[in-house]
Formats: C-alpha cells, structure tokens, sequence
C-alpha cells in the first residue's frame, strides 16, 4: 500500500510547484461565484450591501478631499473658454442676458398671477416637496455605470429609491445609502429607466439612458406629433418621481417604417451635467403624503418604472388638469430653491 | 533567482504601492475620467503582484482588491473580484519577477491584461444586469477604459521596475562591502 502512496506524492508535490496558486485560484473563483449570487439574491438590507455601506461610509472622507482637491481643476476649462472669448461671443451672450431678464420679468409676474388664482380657487399644490440638499463628493470608479456619489446618507433621512434634482431637473436616483453618504445612478445610465412624457401633447414614454450617454424616449407611438425641441419632463407614473420635473428637449426624431415607435433622442439641459450640489426628494408630499419607500432591491427597482409604460388615462387627465408646466413645474423651481438656499446643509420643504 | 530577502524587500515596496494605488484609485480616478473611462488602479496593483511575487500572490491580492473594487462600486459585487484573481494567476503564472527581467512583455501584458479585465465586466454586466449592446460597450467602455487603464499601468510599472532595480543594486552593493 505504501509503495503506491508514494509516487502519488511526489506526482501532487510535482504538479504543486508546476502551477503554484492554482488551488488558490480555484478557491477563490468558486468564492467569487459564490458572493455573486449571493448578492443577486439578497435585499438592499442584505449583508453585502451593509458591508458596501460601511465601506462607503469609511471611504468618503477620502472621495470627499478628492473632490476638494479635484474642484479647482474642474474651473480650467471654464477659466480659459472665458478668457479666449471673442467679441462676437460677449455680444451675443449680452443679448441672450438682455432677453433672459426679459424672459424672468415675465415668469415673475405670471408667478404671482398663478399665486393670486391659487389662493382664490384653494387649490392644494399636486405634491410638495420635502428634500434634502447634498453635495457631490466623488462619481463612479469603473466604467460601467454613471453614478455619482454624495455626502448625506441614512443619517440624514436618505434611502433608496429617492430621486435625485440639480437646478435643471432630474438627474438621477438614490441606488445606495451608506449612513454619511449615498450613490446616485443618473438618468443617462445604461441601466436607468423612468416614465417621462413629452410637455406640449402629454404623451408617456419610457426615457432610457443608454452606453454612450445620450437619452432614448421609448413608446412614443408613430401617430403622435413629436418635434425637435418639444420638452421632456416626468409624468409620475410609477410613484418614484414626482409629475413634471424637466428632463430635457428632443434634439434628434427617428421614425422608423418597420417600428411601431419613434426613435426620440433626448438631450438634457446645458450644463446640467455639472454636478456639484443635487437636491434628495424625501417626501413626496401627495394628498395621501406617503414617504418614498426604500427599496426592497435596486435592480428592482431601477426596473420599477419600466414596469408601467402604458398611457394612463387618469394621469393624462390629471396632467392636463395641471396645466402646461403648470404645478410640476412649480414644484421643481421650489426644489431648486431648497438646494440653493440651504447649501448642501439643511433640510427644507420646496 | 530571487533571494528570500530581495522577495520580502519586493513585497513591503508592493504593499505600500498598493495603498498608494488604493487612495488614487477612491480619490483621484473618478475625477480624471476621459471618454466615459477611469483608470483601474486596484488592477495595476494586481498585475505588480503577479509580476513581481508570482501566481500565489497574484491570485490573493487579485481577490482582495477585487473585492474591494466591488464594494467600492456599484457593478454587480464579485465580477471584479473575479477578473482581478485570473489576472494575478495568469501575470504571475511564467516566472514571477517578470518586471525586472523583461519590461515590455509586462508593459504588454498591461495592457492585454486591461483588455481581458473590461471584457470579462462586461460580459458579467451584460448577463446579471442585462443592459445594452456589446458592440457600445466595446466602442465606448471598453476601448477607452483599455487604454485609459494601460496606459496608467505603463507609468506604474516604469516607476516600480525603476525602485525595485534601485532597491536591487543598494543591497548588492551593501554585500560586497560587508
């Protein structure tokens, strides 16, 4: 028996040193494969994702001096585009000031009017917005998502599922909170979905980003009358985020003879790719008031949206009801309000 | 070969790099994004390992950093944790100390290397989270971050053959005058 066991020995011992790590390897694989589905199965309050949170949580303190250091370079494009402008350019951005001051002048006083006619009819505001002000303190470290990361977390009431606002619109949702900071997937990710609606006609579509970082409107039916430069905003089917926040204008309509939809490319406002301070909707403040659920899992949920593309009916009549920008618009100016005056620090009510 | 001494030298040299690499990678690398592409620090820090202290230390450190690179970011957790353990096999798997002896199949390794980590993600990302076409990603993922992260690795590893060869000759010299 032992003139057997000892050749396979010297064989194993051989084969050892020929490939050293391989078991190591294979332990590890089967490790790796085992952690994947693991968390593909697990909640967002499952025990990978707590460890990402308290990682998260130790790491931001670095992510935020990164982007502190990282802030100033950020200005240099600005600082040099600004100072090689030429005569033509100041002109016309002049121009585009004088009109601009007109344009506010209007809203101000159509603002007031819409205050007078408000408190006249009683008429209770669709949703108010309570929200939590955040600044960006680092985006995504690997290619493959567009997500950008924040300095308030749990601790401050955050959870996932939130959307996300700049001072154009929509940017993006909660996907992870740790307890000091959150990560936001944005709306021109790949796996980003949500119920939008064209403004001038109120039809519903579902706004996708996609692998290059343009928006694709979906579900627009061929018999509707889509233009270049109509205006995408949110409709509120779904219940994650709130009716009439503005997404950004059609630059591109496809239409396709073999497709029963247009193909519409979105673009959203510019410099709303700027991020620096975002507005966190807590609360969507509807008749019934019910805070925004965390979600049970991100995935989940990212494809919550895409779960309800039909045309409803009564939120077409209700959309209509609010008028062309009307309140949705209103609640996201509010928003945007919040976030400049609190400064990434306060809690307040849009 | 490589003695017991210069090998110990080479890992504290590794493991302070590796720190290094840690911090840029969670501070600095979100910020120099070109093209939709970020540097993978943590799998420069892999392929060092593989390179300099061989396949067993490849494959640990390829797991450790792997999994931290998981639960720094939000792709599907163990993917990276994967592709960083094949590749400190695989860098490590002819000789270790391949740095010192023969620097352009490891700055060619870099960026083969890069290639096989953003094509693996992305076949794990396409499956588990069900997204896009492979030809945008290879186009605006894969490509960039390719040569985003060789490239990186190509100054990594000019800069760490350069210490290691620097480390080599003190102790040399410090032989010949005892």
């Amino acid at each position: 028996m032992s003139s057997f066991r000892m050749p396979q020995r010297s064989s194993r011992s051989k084969r050892d040193s020929q490939l050293p790590g391989l078991k190591i390897l294979i332990i590890c694989i089967v490790l790796c494969f085992i952690a994947m589905t693991v968390y593909a199965r697990e909640s967002s309050t499952g025990p990978i994702h707590r460890v990402k949170g308290v990682v998260g949580t130790v790491t931001s303190p670095l992510s935020h001096a990164g982007s502190v250091i990282a802030q100033p370079f950020s200005g240099i494009g600005n600082v040099y585009r600004n100072a090689t402008a030429d005569e033509a350019s100041l002109t016309s951005l002049e121009q585009e000031n004088a009109t601009l001051r007109g344009a506010v002048e209007r809203l101000e006083e159509y603002k007031q009017e819409s205050e007078r006619l408000e408190k006249l009819l009683n008429i209770k505001s669709t949703y108010n917005l309570k929200s939590q002000a955040a600044r960006v303190i680092g985006s995504t470290v690997d290619a493959w998502n567009r997500t950008i990361e924040i300095n308030k977390g749990s601790n401050d009431g955050l959870a996932v599922n939130m959307p996300v606002l700049n001072s154009y619109g929509l940017i993006g949702q909660v996907i992870e909170v740790s307890a000091t900071s959150a990560k936001v997937r944005l709306i021109n990710d790949e796996m980003s979905a949500l119920a939008a609606m064209i403004q001038s006609n109120r039809i519903e579509g579902i706004l996708r980003g996609s692998a290059d970082g343009s928006l694709k409107l979906d579900y627009i039916p061929l018999d509707a009358t889509v233009t270049t430069g109509d205006v995408i905003i949110t409709s509120g089917s779904g219940g994650v985020y709130p009716k009439g926040l503005p997404i950004g204008e059609v630059v591109n309509v496809e239409k396709d003879p073999s497709s029963l939809y247009y193909t519409i490319t979105v673009r959203p406002p510019a410099g709303s790719l700027a991020y620096e301070e975002v507005l966190v909707i807590t609360e969507l403040n509807s008749p019934d008031k019910q805070p925004i659920a965390p979600a049970e899992k991100t995935h989940e949920n990212a494809l919550g949206t895409q779960a309800s593309p039909s045309i409803q009916q009564g939120s077409q009549d209700s959309s209509e009801q609010a008028g062309q920008g009307g309140s949705g618009t209103s609640g996201a100016k509010s928003a945007t309000e919040g976030a400049s005056g609190s400064h990434g620090s306060t809690q307040g009510e849009g | 070969m490589v003695s017991d001494i210069q090998k110990t030298s080479h890992a504290t040299t590794l493991f302070v790099t590796t720190i290094i690499l840690f911090v840029l990678q969670v501070m600095v690398a979100p910020h120099i994004q070109i093209a939709e592409a970020h540097p993978n620090m943590l799998f420069i820090a892999v392929l060092l390992w593989g390179y300099v202290q061989g396949s067993r230390s490849g494959v640990i450190a390829g797991f450790v950093l792997g999994v931290l690179f998981d639960l720094l970011s939000t792709t599907p957790f163990g993917v990276m944790a994967l592709c960083l353990s094949l590749v400190g096999y695989v860098s490590g798997y002819r000789q270790a100390n391949v740095i010192s002896q023969s620097k352009g199949s490891a700055l060619i390794g870099g960026f083969a290397f890069a290639f096989f980590v953003e094509l693996i993600s992305s076949i794990f990302n396409s499956a588990l989270n069900g997204t896009g076409s492979f030809f945008h990603s290879f186009l605006f993922k894969m490509i960039p971050g390719t040569l985003y992260t060789g490239l990186a690795c190509l100054i990594v590893i000019l800069i760490i053959a350069r210490v290691l060869e620097s480390s080599n000759t003190t102790r040399y010299k410090g032989v010949r005058y005892h």
